[in-house]
């Protein structure tokens, strides 16, 4: 299975890039978060992100199938 | 339409786009990258979007705004990429026939904006500095601002152990009117965990007079919709569930089993001795008030003490002067909501000098306060082992559809009826003919009875009821609802 993960602010920053591709078994989207989270050291807590799956605002439990485009969103400051 | 521009924007050519010949306003809100921002000199800032779902999500909020505010022309534009102070940030539009609808409006599309469009801020600061607005302080302190509820903690009757009682408990508030206000205010100020809140009606501006958790731009819009947004701002600690019906529409044993305790605020004699039997029942405190001009009454009911039918020694009054009709000054309900709010958190804590077996009397005239003892009556038809829920006769206009196949019967005399015609197929029999006669009425078919203002009906309706009509149901409101 192939995920396509984008990030925007201080995810972006801190992953040190705007997206990547992640192969193989990912788990669900709460996995994926809590591994992506270890690996670039994310300083935000699951609680506060929203998961955006395939450009549709969706609850963590959805599933993840290949090729979906992920977003993981951290608390908007628009305005 | 709602857009994203990495350009300067020119504001007079969005302004033609968000007009409209139609329309005698047009609000227009302007937000300004300022120097400032928490105490940092800000020097600059950058937004960043994710543009598939900030479109899609900001489109859906000027739909929601068009709906909702009957928007003729509707424009909201934000800007991402690098800007300096003093550039414009993000441009909303609106136009509407009349100026109140599209203040509201703007109002609403800045604030959704703000926090459902994925787009995000970075400060620089003087310092040299640079942060990411909203998510730093989220990540160390979390996203809601904690209450501080130190105040009462300090007193001896609360405590640690007392705060996190009524950080556990679930308090349901049945109506959101004069009584109701002061109680959900002071309820979620007292960082109650759970309040549920049963309101049915939208707000008329009589209202405003002693209902403070609605404002006069708000008149017609839902009461129970209204009073969840206040409390969510007031404390986003608690957490608010609504219900925009009449309670008699709702399962009652269900709803009051989810609750530790209930606050009584209806000005309908029907719905107290409706929620005084289902509490009974259940097995739910409730603490009751109800307020007559300068005077006030205030018991609570527990499943080991008096009742409200207790009260009445030859049956409950099946009706009792509204505020509408007897008149009412705005600290009345005040201070009896007030005393409710009190009332209820001496009852979670188990505090001294709470209620018990009692009725308070409050006269506001001269400030005199009793309590009476009111101990069982024997002859209580609610303590009765086979105590039932009151009938259920009363429909408003909003639930006939609950009621399925239903024949209308307008018991109004004649020349009511030929004043004011009804605009939807009936039959018409008048009222002394249907209790002479109830045959003519089929018992196995619903009917819904019509008058002028809903007396006649509920009367007609709980005759036939004691006859064995059991689907006999009285319209609220009368002719006029239909």
């Amino acid at each position: 299975m192939k995920i396509n993960v984008n990030y925007y602010a201080m995810f972006r920053e801190q992953a040190g890039c705007s997206g990547e591709v992640v192969e193989g078994d990912c788990g669900d989207a709460v996995a994926l978060f809590e591994r992506l989270k270890e690996t670039h050291g994310f300083s935000m807590g699951r609680s506060h992100v929203r998961l955006a799956v395939n450009d549709a605002l969706v609850g963590w439990d959805a599933p993840l199938n290949d090729g979906d485009q992920i977003v993981f969103i951290p608390p908007v400051a628009g305005g | 339409m709602f857009s994203l521009s990495s350009e300067p924007l020119h504001v007079e050519q969005l302004k033609s786009a968000a007009e409209n010949p139609e329309c005698g306003a047009l609000v227009t809100f302007e937000g300004w990258v300022r120097n400032h921002n928490e105490g940092h000199d800000v020097t600059s800032l950058e937004y960043e979007a994710y543009e598939q779902l900030a479109v899609s999500e900001g489109n859906r909020i000027l739909a929601e705004a068009r709906e909702k505010f009957g928007l003729k022309q509707a424009v909201c534009i934000h800007r991402t990429g690098h800007l300096a102070i003093g550039d414009i940030a993000v441009w909303v539009g609106v136009s509407t026939p009349h100026r109140d609808a599209a203040f509201r409006a703007c109002r609403f599309i800045i604030d959704e904006i703000k926090v459902r469009v994925p787009i995000w801020k970075k400060e620089h600061y003087l310092s040299g500095d640079s942060g990411w607005v909203n998510c730093e302080a989220c990540a160390k302190h979390g996203h809601k601002p904690t209450a501080d509820y130190s105040r009462q903690i300090v007193l001896k009757e609360i405590g640690e152990a007392g705060q996190q009682k009524l950080a556990e408990s679930r308090v349901l508030v049945v109506g959101a009117g004069g009584l109701g206000c002061p109680v959900l205010a002071y309820l979620a100020g007292a960082g109650i965990g759970h309040l549920g809140l049963v309101e049915p009606d939208q707000l008329d501006a009589s209202n405003l007079h002693r209902q403070f958790l609605y404002s006069a731009g708000q008149v017609g819009e839902s009461k129970a919709a209204l009073a969840e947004e206040w409390l969510k701002q007031f404390n986003p600690a608690v957490s608010i569930e609504r219900h925009e019906q009449r309670i008699q529409s709702l399962d009652i044993a269900a709803l009051l089993s989810g609750y530790d305790i209930v606050v009584e605020c209806t000005d309908c004699m029907d719905t107290k001795l409706l929620v005084n039997r289902a509490a009974i029942q259940a097995k739910v405190p409730v603490v009751f008030a109800s307020i007559y001009q300068f005077e006030g009454q205030m018991q609570v009911v527990t499943p080991e003490s008096s009742c409200l039918e207790c009260l009445y020694e030859g049956g409950a009054p099946s009706e009792v002067p509204s505020c509408a009709v007897a008149g009412v000054l705005g600290p009345v309900p005040g201070v009896l909501g007030s005393l409710q709010a009190l009332e209820t958190i001496k009852q979670l804590l188990s505090l001294e000098g709470r209620l018990e077996n009692e009725l308070l009397i409050v006269n506001l005239a001269d400030y005199g306060m009793r309590r009476l003892a009111l101990p069982i009556n024997p002859s209580c038809p609610a303590h009765a082992p086979a105590a039932k829920l009151p009938e259920h006769v009363e429909i408003s206009a909003a639930e006939i559809g609950r009621l399925g196949n239903v024949q209308i019967v307008d018991i109004r005399t004649p020349g009511e009826v030929a004043v004011e015609p009804l605009p939807c197929e009936h039959v018409h029999i008048p009222m002394d003919q249907i209790l002479n006669q109830p045959q003519l009425l089929d018992r196995e078919q619903t009917h819904l009875l019509v008058c002028a203002a809903g007396m006649r009906t509920k009367f007609t309706a709980l005759e036939l009821r004691k006859i064995g009509y059991d689907k006999v149901y009285s319209l609220i409101g009368g002719n006029r609802m239909l």
